[in-house]
């Protein structure tokens, strides 16, 4: 135990924009990479770690200020900062737990697919970060690094099989065979919704409401132009706030300049880890000949449906205004508004493409995105500290819409933190969800079938006519 | 003028940067001068008549009526299935 810890110090001093990037480098050359594009991918790592930085400071100087503001001149008080996935992952990498992640990872999948415990080949190296995350969670709230890959192994094991579950309905509905999409940011939401799914099925009346949402997209356009929305929510801040025009105006700017480019800096982290991806494919693929297996894959290729973007250009306005008068929440939204898709693409799977369900079960995902991010930034702030993160004036912590605000995510650290309330929480959601599991799951692939049974017998009539 | 290649994820962050680097690599091997795009699935609308050939790594969206872009499915970047052939098609829209 002592060597254990003496190492995860001694790598911590090093520094972590030199320590992820000199793991990535080694398990590259392991993988059979060659050393050039090797020490190109870590060089590109360090640089998008220190690039994610650079933009969250500058976000925090512009946001910091503000919040304290709004806090003194409102009854808001949203002091924690939505920093956004990328920033999240960035800072979890540079721990050094985070760093042997994805090995460790790698070969727990391997193992379970060998075993045949789960289906799913986990491909998608990038969408690590979620498993990782839960694990240096769970290490930082029980201060217990045993704990910790306890942790990471347990998101990973859910995370597997929740995705096997839902490959089914998620295959037909997205007309993507032989894939299951292992993104615990997208996979989370189903334990949610498949239970209170269950009771809208059972709510005479409100179950067959589907919603004609089809005028949406005039009213509501701009919420889906992220520059825009960044610049919206910057002028409310700074009015809110009490700031001067000129004031609220450059932080409106500011903000839009944040909002676009730290995703294309978020982008850079991810081509410096894609040779690991390649390699990582390419190594499971060849020794798991044989089995039935599903290629697990992003949960970014599901975002097209017009039912999901719908969805989440409603439910954006609408977490602004829930942020605000949710009593216990003390999350400001707003590096994260844009995975809204995201956290209901899977959402619209299960209920076929119903808008007004997706928007019920979305709200609730949303409330419980809101307190969780709440309750578990202490934690996350730690970490951010602790890699060199810096806390703008204003704040007191910072928490995105994935990271402890995922509810498995939440569950798990909770759990193994042993407080009592996220533990009944948990089981009685894990609960609910294990019992209307196999039924939803049956449910949802049979509202696909019916409709494609009236679809096909209407094109029946219409030739007949003819 | 170089032609474009329009490439669309959910975030315009990840998916899309695996089959950017993919084509980009691909063209200038082929020595295609074409110029690459990336940018989120929401944002379709105000490209669509902007480039030459569109890859779209997420399923279900639909183009707008007017627009006869040639749309291209993205997913082989990402399983490597058939990724030779997708590669090939787009070279085509780009020549």
């Amino acid at each position: 135990m002592e060597t254990i810890a003496s190492y995860f110090k001694i790598v911590f001093d090093i520094g972590p924009n030199v320590v992820l990037p000199f793991f990535i480098f080694l398990f590259a050359l392991a993988l059979g990479t060659k050393a050039s594009k090797a020490i190109r991918a870590a060089i590109f790592i360090a640089i998008a770690l220190i690039g994610i930085k650079m933009v969250v400071a500058f976000m925090g100087d512009n946001l910091g200020p503000a919040m304290k503001a709004l806090s003194k001149n409102s009854a808001l008080k949203l002091d924690v900062m939505d920093v956004g996935w990328g920033a999240v992952a960035a800072a979890i990498w540079a721990t050094p737990m985070g760093a042997i992640g994805i090995p460790v990872l790698l070969i727990f999948n391997f193992i379970l697919l060998y075993f045949r415990v789960t289906k799913t080949l986990m491909v998608d190296i990038w969408n690590y970060h979620h498993l990782i995350t839960a694990g240096v969670l769970t290490y930082y709230a029980t201060d217990n690094v045993y704990l910790g890959f306890i942790g990471m192994m347990l998101a990973a094991f859910i995370t597997w099989l929740t995705a096997d579950w839902a490959a089914p309905f998620l295959q037909k509905f997205y007309g993507l065979p032989g894939i299951s999409m292992p993104t615990l940011s997208s996979i989370s939401e189903l334990v949610i919704a498949a239970p209170i799914n269950e009771l809208l099925d059972r709510i005479p009346g409100v179950k067959d409401i589907r919603g004609n949402f089809d005028s949406v997209r005039k009213y509501l356009g701009l919420f889906g132009e992220p520059a825009v929305l960044a610049v919206i929510i910057g002028l409310v801040i700074g009015i809110m706030a009490k700031y001067s025009l000129k004031d609220s105006l450059n932080l409106a700017m500011n903000l839009a300049a944040v909002m676009i480019i730290l995703p294309k800096v978020v982008a850079i982290l991810m081509e410096g880890l894609m040779p690991i991806q390649e390699a990582s494919s390419e190594f499971l693929q060849k020794h798991l000949g044989g089995r039935e297996i599903f290629l697990g894959l992003d949960s970014a290729i599901s975002i097209g449906h017009p039912s999901v973007l719908t969805a989440a250009l409603i439910l954006t306005p609408f977490v602004l205004v829930l942020a605000a008068i949710l009593p216990g929440n003390q999350m400001l939204p707003f590096a994260d508004i844009t995975v809204i898709p995201f956290r209901i693409a899977f959402v619209v799977a299960l209920v076929n493409g119903n808008v007004f369900r997706t928007l019920v079960i979305g709200a609730v995902v949303l409330v419980q995105v809101l307190l969780c991010g709440t309750v578990t930034s202490p934690v996350l702030t730690k970490i951010f500290l602790a890699v060199g993160g810096k806390m703008p004036e204003g704040a007191v912590g910072v928490a995105s819409f994935s990271g402890g605000s995922l509810f498995v995510t939440y569950a798990i650290m909770q759990t193994l933190s042993f407080i009592l309330s996220g533990v009944i929480i948990s089981a009685v959601v894990f609960g609910l969800f294990l019992l209307v599991a196999k039924s939803q799951q049956r449910k949802a692939i049979q509202l696909m079938e019916d409709e494609e049974e009236n679809t096909y017998a209407a094109i029946q009539n219409n030739s007949t006519q003819i | 003028m170089a032609k474009r290649v329009l490439v669309l994820c959910g975030n315009g962050v990840a998916t899309s940067t695996v089959a950017c680097k993919k084509i980009q690599d691909y063209m200038q091997n082929a020595n295609v001068r074409c110029e690459v795009i990336q940018a989120k699935i929401g944002e379709l609308a105000s490209y669509a008549d902007k480039v030459d050939v569109i890859v779209l790594m997420a399923m279900g969206a639909t183009l707008p009526a007017t627009v006869n872009t040639p749309l291209i499915k993205g997913l082989p970047f990402l399983t490597g299935i058939g990724l030779k052939e997708t590669l090939e098609e787009i070279k085509k829209y780009l020549q």
